[in-house]
């Protein structure tokens, strides 16, 4: 059984829709999502946790999210991106909050040792706190109450590298028991590719590629100064200054191969002209 | 629901030493001047600003999304709120019978009692009102509802109490503006609880 199935969610916006999404999230895998500002990403994960109306589909554990209880709920950890926790709260007083939601899910002694791990100071106020110190409480918070499935909206952005190391090392952890499972938004592809089995590439809010990563990033590469025959047989390409460059199948790439990383497909993908 | 509570317990931790501060202005201004109706004023500020502290701490810290994200229904968002206000009038009563007691040298309980249900509904319906126009408008524009909600139930108490005298309806009394406030209760907080809905979809 699938953890998460998105079927056809269409959710419509003045200037904006979500349509036809569409993909699956396997139990036991980190499922990547990835595209540019506004393509739909945060959206999409407003509307499985519920807190956005769609058309469509999305099952959790092979149940409609907008039926489950609120104990199955329970199962569900999340971070909503930037600024997504109370600032008016400490830490200590956000997790006897929690602990009043979760009921005996809550699991204190698991936020105690992230805690102690982040080294977040538990008396002083959220909104005080570094924005790295932030997003490791918010992990903190999704990590302690026994879910089994983490839907983060990107964790990681505007953190240094040292502080997206400890969130990677966690989410390194927490993917060591075979049934949880993480779908991750994100703009920082270099974490997308040391830690997702699979991608979602998303843009103007349908969905372009769902693909195993290792196969999606051994698929293309990338000709710079491509020559009539790159351009004739690449899938996209971009007219620079002193060239073209063209993202072709790798297969066809020929001497001046590259393989294409997550952020050069998905910049060809955007920018680029379709042949 | 005790989450919710909790959350706006912590946020009204910020404002203890102004309540109580104001509490013991209006009860030392009540004994002093032998006006036990002075406490009235207390009665109708502390809930209508524990009302709007609360849900404009919530706005800022996008406390409803998250809760909602946790699985809290907005029903329950918006009932919470309705009733930690309407709990805060229990601070105000207790000054207001302490008052009455050393002003009067003791005091007619049933007497007491229906006017303090008069004005616990005057109070609990202007919560009612303000529930939705605070979630529906962002506290800030809604201080104008607030304050004429405020004017109505301070007309509504001096009105009530009057009539309380020259009337001889304890009984009635009694019921009518509980069973009242539980009618604007129950449409504030259905209304309330779309808004919110609304506003997070």
């Amino acid at each position: 059984m699938n953890a998460l199935e998105i079927k056809n969610v269409n959710k419509h916006y003045k200037k904006f829709s979500l349509e036809e999404v569409s993909f699956c999230v396997e139990r036991g895998t980190v499922t990547g999502l990835i595209g540019e500002n506004g393509a739909g990403k945060s959206t999409l994960i407003k509307a499985i946790l519920g807190l956005t109306e769609y058309d469509g589909e999305i099952l959790a554990n092979g149940k409609p999210t907008k039926k489950l209880t609120y104990d199955e709920r329970k199962k569900t950890g999340f971070v909503l991106g930037d600024r997504s926790l109370p600032e008016s709260l400490t830490v200590c007083e956000f997790s006897s909050v929690l602990r009043k939601f979760y009921g005996k899910a809550w699991d204190r002694q698991t936020f105690a040792r992230f805690t102690d791990k982040f080294a977040l100071p538990e008396k002083k106020r959220i909104g005080e706190l570094s924005t790295g110190m932030r997003a490791k409480c918010a992990l903190a918070a999704a990590l302690s109450h026994g879910a089994d499935t983490l839907l983060l909206d990107e964790p990681t952005s505007g953190l240094d590298p040292v502080a997206r190391d400890d969130i990677l090392d966690v989410l390194y952890d927490f993917m060591q028991d075979e049934t949880h499972t993480v779908l991750i938004s994100s703009h920082i592809t270099g974490d997308l590719e040391k830690l997702c089995d699979r991608i979602v590439f998303m843009h103007e809010g349908r969905v372009l590629l769902s693909e195993d990563k290792d196969d999606l990033l051994c698929r293309y590469s990338v000709v710079i100064g491509a020559n009539e025959t790159d351009i004739k047989n690449a899938v996209r390409i971009i007219r620079r200054t002193y060239g073209t460059d063209a993202l072709v199948p790798a297969d066809k790439a020929g001497e001046n191969r590259a393989y294409a990383g997550l952020d050069d497909i998905m910049n060809f993908f955007i920018r680029g002209e379709k042949q | 629901m005790s989450g919710l509570f909790l959350k706006d317990l912590y946020t009204l931790k910020k404002y203890a030493l102004w309540y109580v501060s104001v509490t013991a202005i209006f009860v030392a201004v009540a004994f002093f001047t032998g006006n036990n109706s002075f406490i009235l004023g207390l009665a109708v500020l502390i809930p209508l600003s524990v009302l709007t502290a609360t849900i404009s701490t919530d706005k800022k810290d996008e406390w409803t999304e998250y809760a909602l994200a946790c699985g809290i229904s907005p029903v329950s968002v918006a009932a919470e709120k309705a009733i930690f206000a309407a709990c805060t009038f229990l601070l105000p009563a207790l000054a207001s019978a302490g008052v009455c007691a050393v002003n009067d040298g003791g005091f007619d309980v049933a007497a007491y009692l229906t006017a303090l249900s008069f004005s616990a509904d005057a109070v609990l319906v202007a919560i009612a009102v303000s529930l939705p126009v605070s979630y529906r408008f962002g506290t800030e524009k809604a201080r104008l509802i607030t304050g004429i909600a405020i004017a109505a139930a301070l007309c509504g108490i001096i009105a009530g109490l009057s009539f309380i005298e020259s009337s001889d309806m304890n009984a009635p009394l009694l019921i009518l503006p509980p069973a009242l406030f539980a009618c604007t209760a129950a449409l504030a907080v259905v209304l309330t609880s779309s808004i919110i809905k609304k506003q997070t979809t």
